[in-house]
């Protein structure tokens, strides 16, 4: 039994949540799919004295939807609904693999990218693969809304840029062009676990040789980063084994400080990284559309 | 330091098991509570009230979720069906999943049961004729201590040949 009681709110739109969440001040949670605070609560770890519930919210902030060269992911769309995507798999599939591997069936039922993101366990599978597409997040408040790049909205551990009065609304990831390939690769303990390192690469190869690279690491840092090093010195390249080590080389040097954890040690997370990194490189490169 | 009041109680209108209720709950209401402590149906367990052992799978508005993870409060106008609607005949007419638990010895203690029966379900409903590697990946969510799970992959893949 939670111990805290707690007011629970359910409002009906967007509009009344912000208004809800600027009303009832500091000690307010947001509530969504409930598969990190729910937990959280049960074990008293969080304790807010109101909860704003956006689940009235689902049938207006759950959509995949093209718009123009981008497609537009409510954010109360669940990880079950971003995994089988048919719209995200044909433009957009590495998000549909970062999906697919969260949690288990249940928990992709019911849990949602807003939620997770906004959320921010650096372990999570949403941030690397979002940071490499240059995600974009739609935080709405009373002052308005506003569009937050991936690279501004995941600062720290479990903080990201959504302020005290803001709610995410939309995440918005590109239209991928034709020559890309794309590959998530998620190195974890059990089935549905935390990543223990995550890698997202996606290449655009013009000819074979290399267009735009990005790659998007968890379980190198205390955060997930981007390698952005790598990225103009393989412009123009053809992206051969010698240089897919090269790159995994600069994974493993940018990783100077993985933090420990119970199963894995910094140092054992530090030579993943390397490993997957080849890994995902490898697929994402095979994955390349003609 | 004197607590602010806040209002701590709720109605929920919720469908179980094809049941219309209207209950007034405490707003801390765990679904698993509301189904075990208010409606007496205690087929649904809990585990861990942390949403990783899925002793307390349920399904709500036709998808599993853990209803440890759930308020009460947050199924206002939901569906819910529990393992006790999967006999709506009584406990002598069992479905043929549960059949298939039984025959393959697919239980010991039976905490687990009811929440791998009805993910068993769920995905019977989604992919009738699912391969081994699906079906294990359809129960990740599900841990049981005892069995080591190969009597529930079999009572699974025969319920999906006698469901055909």
């Amino acid at each position: 039994m939670i111990r805290q009681p707690f007011s629970f709110h359910a409002p009906q739109s967007v509009t009344e949540a912000v208004r809800l969440l600027a009303e009832l001040g500091d000690d307010t949670k947001l509530l969504a799919g409930g598969q990190s605070l729910m937990p959280a609560m049960n074990l008293g770890v969080v304790a807010p004295k109101h909860l704003v519930s956006l689940n009235r919210l689902r049938p207006v902030l759950a959509y995949i939807r093209e718009e123009g060269n981008e497609i537009a992911i409510g954010a109360l769309t669940t990880h079950h609904a971003v995994a089988t995507s048919s719209l995200l798999q044909k433009h957009c599939a590495i998000l549909t693999e970062a999906g697919a591997d969260v949690g288990d069936v249940q928990i992709r039922h019911r849990g949602t990218i807003g939620g997770s993101t906004a959320h921010f366990d650096p372990a999570a599978d949403y941030p690397p693969v979002c940071l490499a597409l240059d995600a974009k997040f739609r935080l709405v408040g009373l002052a308005g809304d506003r569009l937050v790049n991936a690279a501004e909205f995941f600062l720290g551990y479990m903080t990201t840029a959504v302020g005290p009065q803001e709610i995410v609304t939309e995440i918005r990831v590109p239209v991928l062009p034709a020559g890309t390939g794309s590959a998530y690769a998620k190195h974890r303990r059990i089935e549905g676990g935390f990543a223990i390192v995550g890698v997202a690469a996606i290449v655009t190869l013009q000819h074979g040789v290399c267009q735009r690279i990005a790659l998007g690491i968890s379980g190198g840092g205390a955060i997930p980063f981007r390698l952005q090093e790598i990225e103009g010195r393989c412009q123009g390249r053809r992206i051969d084994d010698q240089l897919i080590n090269e790159i995994a080389e600069t994974a493993y040097n940018a990783s100077a400080e993985p933090t420990n954890e119970l199963h894995a040690d910094a140092g054992y997370k530090r030579a993943m990284v390397r490993v997957f990194t080849r890994r995902a490189l490898t697929s994402a490169l095979a994955r390349v559309s003609s | 330091m004197k607590k602010e009041n806040v209002p701590v109680r709720t109605t929920v209108n919720v469908t179980v098991n094809g049941t219309a209720r209207q209950t007034d709950i405490d707003t801390r209401t765990l679904l698993v509570d509301f189904l075990r402590d208010h409606l007496g149906l205690t087929g649904t367990h809990i585990g861990c009230l942390t949403g990783n052992c899925g002793a307390c799978t349920v399904v709500l508005d036709g998808v599993t979720v853990k209803s440890c993870t759930v308020l009460a409060a947050d199924v206002e106008g939901c569906q819910v069906m529990t393992i006790e609607g999967l006999t709506p005949l009584g406990k002598d007419r069992l479905h043929p999943l549960q059949q298939a638990f039984v025959e393959h010895h697919g239980l010991q203690c039976g905490y687990c049961t009811p929440g791998m029966v009805l993910s068993a379900y769920h995905l019977l409903q989604e992919n009738p004729h699912p391969d081994e590697v699906t079906i294990r990946n359809s129960i990740a969510g599900n841990l049981c201590r005892c069995t080591g799970y190969q009597n529930i992959i079999s009572a699974i893949r025969t319920a999906a040949t006698v469901m055909k």
